[in-house]
């Protein structure tokens, strides 16, 4: 699970530097495939796309687009249909709860998918935590917006990614035995 | 397999700690339901609401990064404890979805328009706008860079950073597109400005009479509640309006005036009160000059002369001015704010002047009192460049002559007024004459919702070389932009103090009830950040904007904590002429220290010295007269996006005269497209058929028609009248752009296939 929340982190933050180290070494590309093996699923193969390109393709897909914005990259999006609803308070607790909180460098909302994404990451010693942030706040964001990120993202980089930790979270939920909550 | 943190989160000591130790969370946690924000620690701030430019004082309630409820308070002249369901929707902008989140800069080689955009850090987009405005400096001069602005932190972008930087091409569509006529009329006639508060003393008088007034459809609160104070208390009401407005719900008498002959009707007025001697004799005698020259240029204005003009009877034309002087002084003529019409609106508002003059009110109980700025000093900086040039909503700017080493402003010469008029800078983007303005930031303003000629706007923005906009939606003309700056909203950030010209002078405190969401900033940091990048930092000696507020307000023997517990500090006032000649003085800043009915310095500057009347632009065969107003749950273009209004109000609709539309074969509810002299057109809008227009004109409200997909509740509902607005008359007088002289005629069209509202906020997440 720790592996899932880094990956969410490092696709779904803004594309800087760190991510372009992360293709060019392969780091991500890796993480994939460590992942896919343990899940027995298909290594998605991401494309080749320059920082630049990546970084017009994510402001348009998560950012600010005069088409209206196909993917806001928030999970309360999917939970409440809208911000700071009641999935983005209960977040807001249970962050709480795990002693996390936003670092005061991080210029958005606490339940973007990067930082839900690093909270998987860090309550690795608190896996069952870590599965409910993964499959009652990411997962739904997932279902309902890789979709859209399939017909809208043109370098195919973040719907390949989507589509993957959709398809890991899916078998990581048939593998749960607790109840679903949410 | 690691990555490397990202770093958005931390943990707590406690916390990591627990995690070290392997405690186990319990899951009951997430399901949860977080408490009712009411029942947490809700603290209050001191606020100043920003959904129309009344900017009443309120508090924000807030509990962490979320205000949940906003209220006027009884001790700030502008709410007075109240607010309109305007200003209480006005939060759900701070955490609109659509909102501008992150800095972006346009992505190279794609074109103006294309809204093809990247993510940027602050530091690299100050950068960028820095390296171009100093490149634009080295090639074209500082005046090459113009600056538009619209909002209460429009100050620093349109004021400050202009005058700091060297450009005198700085100015608001709240001056020539809004109330530049009115404020011009009233330098030359009473030497002092009408003002953002409009200073009448409604309670007081005993007879109204509005001509084109938006009072009730523009929901300027305290205006509100002192006009049912005054109906409460008596008054009479006369409406004049092409249109059956809300006010005209309310009148005693409504007169369905011929548009653009409104100066007919005031002449006759003027000519039925000095003919009958129904004027106040001593009160002209006092403190006017030039009755002798008003007498001569009356004699024409006969009601009956009035009534070929207007279509309003000489006999009911008579019967109002005397009524007039039956109440008089407690019998007044209130400006409006808009008063940018037909193109004679200075002599049109100083005829309304001259008016009010007779019937003695000026300065008197149940007329205008006379409004003071409060007592409040600058923060202490070198002296800057040139004087702030743009104005605002109490009138043109002090500049008459500019320092030497600068170009005068390119738009000197158009008109007499001592101001920028915003649509005339435009021009030089297009044409490069009188000078190239190759440079523009947009701060607050939508400019193709307030500047007439929409398609000359792009053009002139497809040639420029640098064009900022600063702004918290992702509005169409922002989409333009080379760079975005995503502000803070109101509710996150301070300003300066707003202060109030008032019958007691206040000044209002606006302090953040959180902490900017996204990657958002204060207009207040972006300009001295800015400054910093284009050698401007001496003019930016605060440390921060509380260090800034605490020292103006040490000038009032105040200091910013004290100011945080009060959120407005009124001062005393000299309301009455009385209180003046208390002190052996006049408040009259004209030449002659009076009232002039008749202007010398018009006269001098080559315009007529009375207001003589023009007849409108005729109607062309098969138009109509565009007209436009606001809506009271709207403010112009800007809450369109709105959840709150939306749901209230989601589109606008276009009024026409029953027996038109029964001409025309238009059913209630029926949509048509409206199509300009110039072919351009809007819609598909929905009519309102009514007898409450004429059949001349036809009127939608101001700031419907968006074509901003970015912004899913306002996109491409109803029409925009701005679109339609093709063409302007230009005051020559104070720079206004007349633009009623605009015409449409009604084209059947089907009815939008919109989804509702509701169901677009449940779908984008409102």
């Amino acid at each position: 699970m720790q592996l899932l929340g880094w990956v969410t982190a490092a696709a779904f933050a803004p594309p800087k530097a760190a991510l372009e180290h992360d293709l060019v070494s392969g780091t991500l590309q890796a993480a994939l495939a460590e992942m896919a093996k343990a899940r027995d699923l298909p290594i998605p193969d991401l494309p080749q796309t320059p920082l630049n390109e990546l970084q017009a393709v994510y402001t348009s897909l998560f950012v600010s687009n005069p088409a209206g914005l196909p993917c806001p990259p928030y999970v309360g999006m999917a939970l409440d249909e809208r911000l700071f609803g009641d999935g983005f308070d209960r977040l807001l607790e249970l962050y709480r709860e795990a002693g996390l909180e936003t670092s005061p460098d991080w210029r958005d909302l606490p339940d973007h998918l990067a930082a839900v994404g690093e909270a998987i990451a860090l309550l690795e010693a608190k896996p069952a935590l870590a599965r409910t942030l993964a499959l009652d706040y990411l997962y739904p964001w997932l279902k309902r917006y890789t979709p859209v990120l399939q017909e809208a993202d043109s370098t195919s980089f973040y719907s390949a990614i989507a589509l993957f930790l959709s398809q890991a979270l899916e078998v990581v939920q048939s593998e749960t035995t607790a109840p679903q909550l949410s | 397999m690691k990555l490397p943190r990202r770093n958005f989160l931390k943990l707590s000591a406690a916390a990591v700690g627990a995690v070290s130790v392997g405690g186990a969370v319990t899951l009951t946690s997430r399901a949860k339901a977080a408490p009712a924000w009411y029942t947490k620690e809700v603290t209050q701030v001191f606020q100043i609401c920003e959904n129309c430019f009344w900017r009443c004082g309120i508090k924000a309630s807030v509990v962490g990064n979320r205000v949940y409820k906003v209220d006027g308070y009884k001790e700030n002249p502008k709410s007075r404890g109240m607010l309109c369901p305007r200003g209480q929707a006005a939060p759900a902008q701070t955490y609109d979805p659509d909102r501008l989140k992150k800095p972006l800069i346009r992505i190279e080689g794609s074109q103006r328009g294309d809204g093809r955009y990247r993510e940027a850090s602050w530091e690299e987009a100050l950068d960028y706008i820095a390296k171009k405005m100093l490149g634009l400096k080295e090639q074209y001069g500082t005046e090459s860079i113009a600056f538009f602005g619209h909002g209460t932190g429009d100050g620093w972008f349109v004021d400050f950073l202009p005058a700091a930087w060297g450009s005198p091409n700085a100015a608001k569509p709240s001056v020539s597109l809004c109330t530049a006529p009115r404020e011009v009329a009233a330098q030359y006639t009473f030497g002092r400005a009408i003002g953002g508060h409009e200073p009448i003393d409604w309670p007081n008088t005993k007879y109204i009479v509005l001509i084109g007034h938006h009072i009730g459809e523009d929901t300027h609160n305290t205006q509100l509640q002192e006009f049912s104070e005054a109906r409460k208390n008596g008054a009479r009401v006369v409406v004049v309006d092409p249109r059956f407005s809300t006010a005209a719900a309310k009148a005693d008498r409504w007169l369905p005036i011929k548009p653009g002959t409104d100066t007919a009707l005031l002449l006759a007025w003027i000519h039925v009160l000095i003919s009958e001697n129904l004027y106040d004799q001593a009160f002209i005698e006092k403190y006017t000059v030039g009755m002798d020259q008003l007498v001569a240029h009356i004699k024409p204005y006969t009601p009956e002369w009035a009534e070929q003009q207007t279509e309003i009877p000489a006999q009911v034309i008579r019967q109002v001015a005397r009524e007039m002087a039956q109440h008089k002084p407690k019998a007044i003529l209130p400006p409006t704010r808009h008063t940018v019409w037909y193109g004679n609106d200075t002599q049109r508002m100083r005829a309304s002047y001259i008016l009010n003059t007779l019937l003695g009110n000026y300065g008197r109980e149940g007329g205008f009192y006379i409004a003071m700025a409060p007592y409040l000093e600058k923060y202490p900086t070198p002296q800057l460049p040139l004087e702030p040039a743009a104005g605002g909503c109490a009138g043109p700017a002090a500049v008459v002559t500019e320092p030497e080493g600068f170009k005068p402003r390119a738009d000197k010469g158009k008109f007499l007024a001592n101001t920028t008029a915003i649509q005339e800078l435009i021009e030089p983007m297009v044409s490069g004459q009188p000078y190239p303005i190759k440079g523009l930031f947009a701060y607050g303003i939508n400019l193709f919702h307030a500047i007439p000629n929409v398609p000359r706007t792009k053009e002139a923005l497809s040639k420029l070389d640098l064009y900022v906009a600063i702004d918290v939606l992702p509005q169409e003309h922002v989409m333009w932009a080379d760079v975005i700056l995503p502000e803070a909203t109101y509710l996150e950030r301070y300003d300066d103090f707003v202060t109030v010209a008032h019958k007691t002078p206040f000044i209002q405190l606006r302090m953040p009830a959180h902490e900017p969401l996204y990657d958002s900033k204060p207009g207040w940091w972006i300009a001295k950040e800015l400054g910093k990048r284009i050698g401007l930092e001496q003019f930016f000696p605060w440390q921060n904007i509380e260090e800034y507020l605490d020292t103006r307000m040490q000038s009032v023997g105040l200091d910013l904590e004290t100011m945080k517990s009060m959120g407005t500090m009124v001062q005393s006032g000299k309301p009455w002429l009385t209180d003046w000649e208390k002190e052996n003085s006049l408040p009259f800043n004209t030449l002659s220290g009076k009232i002039e009915l008749y202007s010398e310095a018009l006269a001098k500057a080559g315009f007529d010295p009375l207001p003589k009347y023009e007849a409108p632009q005729a109607v062309p065969e098969g138009f109509y007269r565009l007209l436009y107003g606001r809506s009271p749950v709207h403010t112009f273009a800007r809450t369109q996006n709105n959840p709150v209004l939306m749901e209230m109000e989601s589109s606008n609709s276009v009024w026409l005269n029953a027996e038109e539309a029964a001409r025309l074969g238009f059913k209630p509810g029926d949509h048509a497209y409206l199509i300009n002299q110039d072919g351009v057109r809007e819609g598909p809008v929905r009519l309102k058929v009514t007898q409450r227009i004429r059949k001349d004109a036809v009127y939608i409200t101001h700031g419907f028609g968006h074509k901003a997909k970015g912004m899913a509740l306002a996109d491409g509902r109803g029409a925009s009248d701005s679109y339609l607005q093709t063409r302007y008359t230009l005051d020559r007088i104070s720079g206004g752009a007349g633009l009623r002289n605009n015409f449409v005629k009604l084209e059947k069209a089907p009815a939008p296939k919109l989804k509702s509202v509701t169901q677009l906020i449940k779908e984008r997440g409102a």
